[in-house]
């Protein structure tokens, strides 16, 4: 980004009048002068006494444009990993429920075009047919305008929701995609096990076999994979917040990039970072819940 | 006495994919099990005594198909629905397999495996399924079965796992127990444990009991009859004392002469 042209003082101020003696002025005040190298050790060093800076795009405090980007973008991909991972392995137990029947081929062919598909363009479809057509759903935005704001809360929650829906839909969608696909893998390596035999000689239904004997040990895999697929969840994210106007991280991170807002764009990846870490060390945690008897195994 | 289980012309075969012909794995199976009557199956590895054991529980695997007749407790179970053919397994016919380790759910404790036998019958109240389940446990010899009942599988030895699977196929008093080798992945000492428990649970139940095996001497001590399958067919169904006396046919010879000891050396 550094060696890329430009920077705040040459694209912010654009088109405008003001002369390059006096952008040249600011840049020398700002720093802009210095070499990246060094500028970067600045800023490593105030990030150490915790100052993240000031986002000159926008005006404001870095700290204080993640603090409202954050949960936003925790909301949307969130709701897009509970309900595409419910989903995803509904699919997959349906599929081997109903295995080489025509249950299983449709779920296939829809779950290897969500993986195929890119998800700009479910988006974009979406929000062609569902938004802009139908009128379902809200193409954009957090929430409704006007006097949205004086509503009840419940009617709030009900509007965000709402304009949640198209944009976690489609996320949620990908993430199924996936996890339908490997779901269904590591069901059918397990239905081959002696104790799925044993379940079935117990006289159980084909569905309480599938959910009971063959989904606890065929889930562990699953998560970790989800843990590793969180970083290019957050990356899809970025696309979908672009595309649907949702203010959080993936389109601040976006704009703070069109504007060469250094401080904001370098506070951002940081924090995705730490995110796609904590998040890893959680899935890893929760696969050992679901599945605890990996370390005690002979 | 009229016939508990009665075989009739039973042929399994199964085609493989790429395959025109089918590959036939029972011809002609024909014997009949009375109520309490205990048989055992002989044969080889590969003599399709297995595959017997899963079609009478009607738990072939999809490409297998099954012909023939085989009435059981006033049913033909091969023309039966699926539903109908559930709700007899594990309440009127069970079975215990050979391998108690991988035979049982690695997830789940030992006594939510025997007491979900109780709920898939129809037992809705929790508490009462378990309480059952732990006394079965403890009736088929588990030790301390109250503790025993909270372990995995891995946690307990292969024949404290072997009596698990047996609690779980006698908990609800079924009249055919179908026992598929299982004693071969067990000790010696703790076969002959198993073996003892098996006769002892049969007499108590008054069940009937089909030992399937290829170890005659496992069958000798536990059974009245023996029928011997080679290679899909039945060649010889005999009081077992005859057949040890003197098989007629040579392959039955051969399982025979396999348990004697051997001679002396000179």
């Amino acid at each position: 980004m550094q060696f890329a042209p430009g920077d705040p003082f040459a694209t912010a101020l654009e088109g405008s009048d003001v002369p390059p003696s006096v952008r040249a002025e600011w840049r020398e005040r700002f720093g802009f002068d210095q070499p990246p190298g060094e500028r970067f050790v600045r800023w490593a060093g105030a990030l150490a006494q915790g100052q993240l800076g000031y986002a000159a795009s926008r005006h404001r405090p870095v700290a204080e444009v993640l603090r409202e980007a954050l949960p936003r973008t925790l909301v949307l991909v969130s709701v897009a990993l509970i309900v595409g991972f419910a989903l995803g392995i509904a699919a997959a137990l349906g599929q081997v429920r109903y295995r080489r029947r025509w249950p299983d081929r449709l779920l296939g062919a829809i779950t290897l075009a969500g993986v195929a598909v890119p998800e700009f363009l479910v988006a974009l479809l979406a929000m062609t047919w569902l938004g802009a057509r139908w009128r379902i759903f809200p193409v954009a935005g957090l929430g409704s305008l006007g006097d949205a704001a004086a509503w009840p809360l419940w009617e709030r929650a009900i509007d965000f929701l709402w304009h949640l829906a198209l944009p976690a839909g489609v996320l949620a969608l990908t993430v199924a995609a996936r996890v339908a696909r490997h779901q269904r893998a590591a069901l059918l390596a397990v239905m081959h096990e002696d104790f799925i035999r044993t379940a079935r000689a117990k006289g159980l239904r084909e569905w309480d076999v599938l959910v009971r004997h063959a989904l606890p040990n065929a889930i562990g895999p699953v998560i970790a994979l989800l843990g590793l697929a969180l970083p290019s969840l957050v990356g899809g994210a970025v696309l979908i917040e672009r595309i649907f106007g949702w203010p959080g991280m993936g389109l601040t991170l976006f704009d703070a990039l069109l504007a060469r807002d250094y401080p904001l764009v370098l506070a951002a990846v940081l924090l995705a970072t730490i995110i796609a870490v904590v998040a890893r060390a959680l899935t890893d945690a929760v696969a050992e819940v679901v599945a605890p008897r990996r370390a005690s195994a002979q | 006495m009229t016939a508990l289980l009665q075989v009739e012309g039973l042929c399994v075969s199964v085609a493989h994919p790429g395959n025109s012909d089918p590959v036939s794995l029972l011809r002609d199976v024909r014997f009949a099990l009375s109520p309490g009557e205990t048989v055992g199956v002989l044969g080889a590895s590969g003599s399709g005594k297995t595959t017997l054991a899963l079609a009478l529980m009607g738990l072939l695997p999809r490409d297998f198909t099954a012909t023939g007749a085989v009435h059981f407790d006033g049913h033909e179970l091969l023309s039966l629905s699926e539903g109908a053919r559930r709700s007899l397994r594990a309440r009127r016919i069970s079975i215990v397999f050979q391998e108690p380790l991988t035979a049982l759910n690695p997830r789940q404790r030992i006594g939510a495996q025997v007491a979900e036998v109780a709920r898939a019958h129809g037992e809705r109240n929790a508490t009462r399924a378990h309480r059952l389940a732990v006394e079965m446990l403890s009736r088929t010899g588990l030790d301390d079965a109250d503790e025993r009942a909270h372990r995995f599988p891995h946690e307990v030895s292969g024949g404290e796992r072997q009596r698990a699977l047996l609690a779980m196929a006698l908990l609800l008093d079924p009249a055919l127990l179908i026992a598929d080798e299982p004693t071969s992945a067990l000790d010696v000492t703790v076969q002959a444990q198993v073996l003892q428990l098996l006769r002892a649970q049969q007499r108590e139940r008054g069940m009937a009991l089909l030992l399937v095996s290829h170890d005659l001497g496992v069958i000798a001590t536990t059974c009245a009859r023996t029928i011997v399958l080679h290679e899909g067919h039945v060649i010889e169904d005999t009081p077992t004392r005859q057949l040890l006396a003197a098989p007629e046919q040579p392959q039955s010879r051969a399982l025979v002469d396999a348990v004697r000891p051997p001679e002396p050396a000179p």
